[in-house]
């Protein structure tokens, strides 16, 4: 019996009270003891070795409560029983010395027998009693783990309603955005509500749309009139024509697919790229910057790629 | 079980107790603190309190018939027998009071439990619908 398990027991006892039960049994043991010594005094030697008994009972009582339970478990028991025996067998011994009385051994015998017994009672009940909080415990540890793995997955399905809120709430707006592109008048009135309302949805980053013509490159940015390119088609240009596909860049300065120097001269770190193409030809790209790196997520470039979708028509139809 | 064993010392003590030596009082006063003790841990305050009381009634008739040959012998064992019938209560209370303990954070915890799990089906219910939602709209969105 561990001493952990028994020692939980005594923080439901307070010391002071543990000290009077002490005190009450030290001073019942004393008393019984000046008794038994005052009746060997006068010759009543049968009563004081009853007396003595009494005592003993006293005295198991004591070490019962102070030792077998609350502090040693079955040792305690053990060793409460075991002074119990070896204090009668001096008490009867002391008692037939200043007696006439002769010490018989089956009494004796019959005494050891029944302190064990009273205190293998108590260390059954002690057994017993630890065998039910050790249940209990366990059950309480069983339903702590069940609590925290649905706790966890509680945690993880909430980040995933997060996820799906979102993209929800994005495709509603972009839902809204495609009915608000059918109605824009003209094509410039449509390229400026794209890219403001992408930036807006995403919360950041800077948005632009180049698109190639007979006569050259125009850059529409967001809030400024259109502009004619000089330097012509740039790597991310190059890189959209020859892959035909979207491009979500975290980190411009250390990716291989671009010159070490193109990301620092643009002052552009994160990048979402998306092919405006129409009939199978690439008629220019959308594009959010950032000079954050890591400012994009693949949801990003999937709602700029679906909005590209919704603006195509705007821009190439009938032209 | 206790009255089977209660029976039984009630036989052991009568097989020794008919001698009329000391050992045979020995027995007949100090063996009642078995059944005393037993009953006080099977049956709580009131199996103790009925058995110390039946161990004292049982001390006093002792006494009156002679056997104990000592009133100051029997009024100890008054004591004792009283002593021994309140012993197992005190075990008693802080085994209640331990077993309420736990029953109250086992019917807690089982509580918060049955809470997030009403909660984590609320929570699938809604993930469930969104993700039919942004399904549906993305087949809708590759038909076009």
């Amino acid at each position: 019996m561990k001493g952990s398990s028994v020692l939980k027991w005594t923080e439901k006892i307070s010391s002071a009270g543990l000290m009077a039960i002490a005190a009450v049994f030290a001073a019942c043991f004393v008393i019984t003891g000046f008794l038994s010594a005052n009746m060997l005094a006068d010759g009543k030697w049968h009563e004081a070795q009853s007396l003595a008994f009494a005592l003993q009972v006293l005295h198991l009582l004591a070490q019962g409560i102070a030792f077998t339970v609350l502090i040693w478990g079955f040792w305690g028991g053990f060793a409460s029983a075991a002074g119990a025996c070896l204090t009668t067998f001096v008490v009867s011994v002391v008692t037939g010395h200043m007696s006439d009385y002769k010490v018989e051994r089956l009494p004796f015998f019959m005494e050891c027998i029944l302190f064990i017994i009273l205190a293998w009672l108590c260390i059954q009940f002690l057994q017993r009693e630890m065998f039910e909080e050790k249940t209990d415990r366990r059950q309480l540890e069983k339903l702590e783990e069940e609590y925290l793995a649905l706790a966890i997955e509680f945690g993880k399905k909430e980040d995933l309603l997060g996820v799906l809120t979102k993209k929800q709430e994005r495709i509603t707006y972009l839902e809204s955005m495609g009915e608000r592109l059918k109605s824009a008048a003209g094509r410039e009135p449509a390229i400026q509500m794209c890219l403001g309302e992408i930036v807006q949805v995403l919360g950041r980053g800077e948005s632009e749309i180049t698109l190639y013509t007979a006569t050259g490159i125009t850059r529409h940015a967001r809030g400024a009139e259109p502009a004619s390119l000089e330097g012509g088609r740039d790597e991310i240009d190059r890189w959209l024509e020859e892959h035909s596909t979207a491009l979500l860049v975290n980190n411009l300065t250390h990716d291989v697919r671009f010159t070490p120097g193109f990301g620092k001269n643009r002052q552009i770190m994160s990048l979402v790229a998306v092919p405006l193409m129409w009939e199978g030809t690439l008629r220019g790209t959308l594009r959010i910057t950032s000079i954050q790196p890591q400012a994009f997520s693949h949801e990003d470039l999937r709602l700029v790629n679906d909005a590209v979708t919704m603006l195509l028509p705007c821009l190439f139809t009938g032209s | 079980m206790v009255v089977v064993l209660s029976v039984g010392v009630a036989i052991w003590m009568v097989i020794w107790g008919r001698a009329g030596t000391a050992l045979s009082i020995t027995i007949l006063l100090h063996w009642p603190l078995i059944p005393i003790l037993l009953w006080g841990f099977s049956d709580n305050l009131k199996g103790g309190l009925i058995a110390g009381l039946v161990g004292v009634v049982y001390a006093i008739i002792l006494g009156l018939t002679g056997v104990t040959g000592s009133w100051t012998l029997t009024l100890w064992q008054l004591l004792v027998y009283g002593i021994f019938g309140l012993y197992p209560f005190k075990f008693m209370q802080i085994r209640e009071a331990r077993s309420r303990h736990f029953a109250t954070l086992i019917e807690y915890k089982k509580g918060e439990l049955e809470t997030l799990q009403n909660k984590l089906g609320d929570i699938d219910g809604k993930c469930a619908t969104i993700e039919k939602e942004v399904r549906n709209w993305s087949a809708s969105k590759g038909a076009k």
